[in-house]
């Protein structure tokens, strides 16, 4: 389908350009003095020191859900690295020293100088271990080696963060822990 | 040799010597400049511009003075930089270029005057010194003489660099330059007409005594800064660079000072342009309604009125800073404390400044009365009186002349850029033909209404 | 004796330069060198006590003709001559013509009947010119100045045109023999 867009013909008045220039000039000069005399309405912010809002289902910084017992819930199914497209994530099983629960992640990396943050090994978990709704949108790091978060860097959030999610407050910290607890159990060998 | 030195008394002599200081004012512009120029567009564009780079003081904490902390910063990047130049550059030629325009900047001025000149008694004698550090009665055409050669570091640069993209830049810098050198001749020369003398000082003083240049010449004000824009290549005349024919013109081999040379010389081109506009067109140095006789007379009342200015001024930015600092303490930042104790600086400052400059006010107001003695019928002051006027009439002029680089940077951040053959069509098919018909018919108005010679 | 030094110095430049427009084989820094010696020019005018010549040197010699020779010069895209031999059969006669001219000038500055006095031509425009062109004022001696000029002028137009003939007639072969800046 051809569109055609009939551009309004320009009268003298425009044709000349001198007084549309003057338009423009008054234009700016609005703007000038907004942002002069009212700085405190200018829409930026100053970003370092004012955070801007970012909305929790932004895919930002992975971070793995726990047990209420707090041991990651990650079983090392290999389900999140075989749909990841950028191959970042690396996962070295282990057996699980729990009876139900047949492995576990012994190393668990994501390198995020090359993750792509398509969400795709979110919606891969059978466990809904990993999730990417940290908020956490800025990776400032000295060395290349510092972008690659282990198993710990994953699992170290705080349920204080996460107040409206009933799953990360059932981790230790959380309000539902205890609950959650009893329901989980001991370890059974 | 003794006798050229005993032609002058020790106060002539000092002042003369101190007035070569005034060649560094286009040039300190540029300090004006830089900040006017990036935060203005910040808030054209509803930014806030660069404001983070700061100096550490005691007690105070981090001092970001609006931004202007930039021009440092700036200034040391390019200071600090590596001098480097491409492989096959013509060596000599291409670390002479820049130095031409930032020499020029400073050797042009010498003609203007920032005040009127200085006539006092001192002792017995009566003491004048002319306000211009050149004063000849060809001012003007020495300016124009002088800033034309400027074109020859744009075509030297771009000769000297070797590369495709400098030269085609150079070429087209060159050809509007020149050909809007000619435009700012011509809407120069009603000004020149109607005071008839090429002296600036005698221009200003004919606007002094009769009315500003915009009022009589409109038409010839906007031949003047529209070829003025042009004449320095700043958008939207800037054709010499353009990023995707030209990348940088003719300064993309340069870098460092050597970059900065060329930057120091368009600004104080700007610089120059401006004093030049407010000096032919806004009555230079004048006070509106006022002659240098009235100011030296009421001498106590101006400078009250000037102390009231400031103590408004200094109020009004009070003002701003409380307004400013109450929305910003409503915020979510996580510096506030570092924020409130510079703020505070400026608080301080202000709130001294405020009742100082009131006091003086009142002071000048009532107790300022300069004595007079009469010289040939006219009444000469002592050289208080006479420096004091100057520094007043400098000030009225920098005010005038940080509207006119306002001009500039707001034309900057408005219009979009021409291309090549419209600035061509524009300054020899429209422009001049305006400037020649205005300065013909000013000629003939001359003629008939002032029945000049 | 300061209006002394700064001749010397100024003539000593314009001399220099004007020699240097011969020697140079690259027009663009024949060119700058004319620049240079169309300044220290507008410096002897300034110090004759006519600053409006000088100017007016500056404004349309070196600011707007120099301008255009070398903006010329560079969309030509003009190179070092190598063709051309510094010396040949013509030098000759250059020489004996630049000996007879100056010897010319020389009888005129000589037998001419005016006492340059700077303290009359300093001053205003129109005191340059009633001094120099009011023959009962100052007698002919000016004239005749300008018509040794005249002279000078009317044989660098010859060498001009006869330049342009050898450069056209020349073998167009030679053309990649050119250093190509």
């Amino acid at each position: 389908m051809v569109r055609v867009v009939k551009h309004k013909e320009m009268n003298l008045i425009e044709r000349l350009y001198i007084f549309e220039a003057f338009r423009g000039l008054y234009t700016t000069i609005k703007h000038f003095l907004r942002g002069f005399f009212r700085y405190e309405t200018l829409p930026t912010t100053g970003y370092p020191e004012v955070k801007p809002y970012i909305p929790r289902d932004y895919r930002a910084k992975h971070r793995m859900m726990v047990r209420p017992d707090g041991s990651p819930r990650c079983v090392a199914c290999f389900m999140c690295a075989s749909a990841c497209p950028a191959h970042c994530i690396f996962i070295e099983a282990a057996q699980s020293a729990d009876g139900r629960i047949e492995k576990k992640a012994s190393r668990f990396e994501i390198d995020h100088s090359v993750c792509i943050f398509c969400g795709l090994c979110v919606e891969a978990c059978p466990v809904d271990a990993l999730r990417m709704d940290t908020c956490e949108t800025s990776f400032v790091h000295p060395k290349r080696k510092d972008f690659i978060v282990n198993l710990t860097d994953l699992t170290s959030w705080n349920p204080k963060d996460y107040p409206d999610d009933p799953q990360s407050q059932v981790a230790p910290g959380g309000t539902q822990n205890k609950q959650a607890l009893e329901v989980w159990g001991e370890v059974k060998c | 040799m003794m006798e050229f030195i005993e032609s002058k008394t020790w106060i002539e002599w000092l002042l003369t010597i101190a007035k070569l200081a005034l060649a560094f004012i286009p040039v300190l512009f540029i300090l004006l400049l830089i900040p006017m120029e990036r935060r203005g567009a910040g808030f054209i564009q509803d930014r806030q511009g660069p404001n983070r780079s700061y100096i550490k003081i005691p007690f105070f904490g981090k001092i970001r003075a609006f931004g202007w902390i930039q021009n440092c910063c700036d200034g040391l990047k390019l200071f600090f930089k590596e001098l480097y130049e491409p492989k096959n550059v013509h060596k000599v030629l291409f670390s002479l270029a820049p130095a031409i325009p930032f020499g020029l900047t400073l050797l042009t001025p010498c003609v203007l005057p920032y005040f009127a000149s200085l006539n006092f008694t001192f002792g017995d004698t009566v003491v004048h010194i002319p306000a211009a550090n050149v004063d000849t009665d060809i001012g003007i055409l020495l300016m124009f003489g002088l800033s034309s050669l400027s074109v020859f570091g744009t075509v030297l640069s771009g000769w000297a660099s070797k590369s495709k993209f400098p030269l085609l830049g150079a070429l087209r810098a060159t050809a509007t330059s020149i050909s809007y050198e000619v435009c700012l001749g011509l809407s120069m020369m009603g000004m020149v007409l109607l005071a008839g003398t090429f002296n600036v000082e005698g221009i200003v003083s004919w606007q002094e005594n009769h009315v500003w240049g915009i009022f009589v010449q409109p038409v010839a004000f906007f031949c003047f800064l529209l070829s003025a824009i042009a004449e320095t290549g700043r958008p939207p005349f800037d054709v010499s660079e353009g990023d995707p024919e030209l990348v940088a013109g003719y300064h993309l081999e340069y870098g460092a000072m050597q970059f900065g040379m060329f930057y120091m010389g368009e600004y104080g081109h700007v610089g120059i342009n401006s004093i030049l506009m407010a000096t032919l067109f806004l009555g230079g140095y004048s006070i509106p309604f006022m002659t240098t006789a009235d100011v030296q007379a009421n001498f106590g009342g101006v400078l009250a009125a000037l102390f009231g200015i400031c103590a408004f001024l200094a109020l009004a930015f009070l003002h701003m800073v409380y307004r400013w600092l109450r929305e910003f303490n409503k915020g979510k930042a996580s510096n506030k404390d570092e924020i409130n104790k510079e703020y505070l600086l400026y608080k301080i400052i202000a709130w001294v400044a405020v009742p100082v400059f009131i006091a003086l006010a009142i002071a000048s107001g009532l107790f300022l009365h300069p004595e007079a003695t009469m010289v040939n019928g006219a009444p000469v002051y002592g050289i208080g009186t006479a420096l004091g006027t100057a520094a007043v009439q400098f000030l009225v002029l920098m005010v005038k002349t940080v509207f006119f680089c306002w001009v500039w940077i707001w034309v900057r951040w408005t219009l979009p850029r021409f291309r090549y053959d419209q600035i061509m069509h524009l300054g020899w098919k429209i422009l001049l033909n305006i400037a020649l018909l205005n300065l013909v018919v000013t000629a003939v108005i001359a003629k008939l209404v002032m029945g000049g010679n | 004796m300061l209006a002394l030094i700064y001749f010397i110095i100024l003539a000593v430049v314009a001399v220099g330069c004007s020699l240097c427009i011969f020697f140079t084989k690259h027009p663009l820094y024949a060119s700058i060198a004319m620049v240079t010696t169309m300044l220290s020019l507008a410096g002897i005018y300034g110090l004759l006590g006519s600053p409006f010549v000088g100017v007016v040197q500056i404004m349309v010699y070196a600011g707007a003709v120099m301008t255009l020779l070398m903006f010329i010069i560079l969309v030509l895209n003009g190179s070092r001559d190598t063709r051309t031999k510094r010396f040949d059969k013509v030098s000759i006669f250059v020489l004996l013509s630049v000996l007879a001219v100056a010897a010319l000038t020389s009888i005129v500055l000589c037998h001419a009947s005016f006492d340059f006095n700077p303290d009359t031509v300093r001053g205003g425009v129109d005191v340059t010119a009633h001094t120099l062109f009011d023959v009962s004022a100052s007698g002919n001696g000016y004239y005749l100045l300008v018509l040794a000029v005249g002279l000078v002028l009317l044989s660098a137009m010859a060498t001009a045109v006869i330049l342009a003939r050898k450069r056209i007639a020349s073998d167009p072969e030679n053309a990649k023999l050119e250093e190509v800046h």
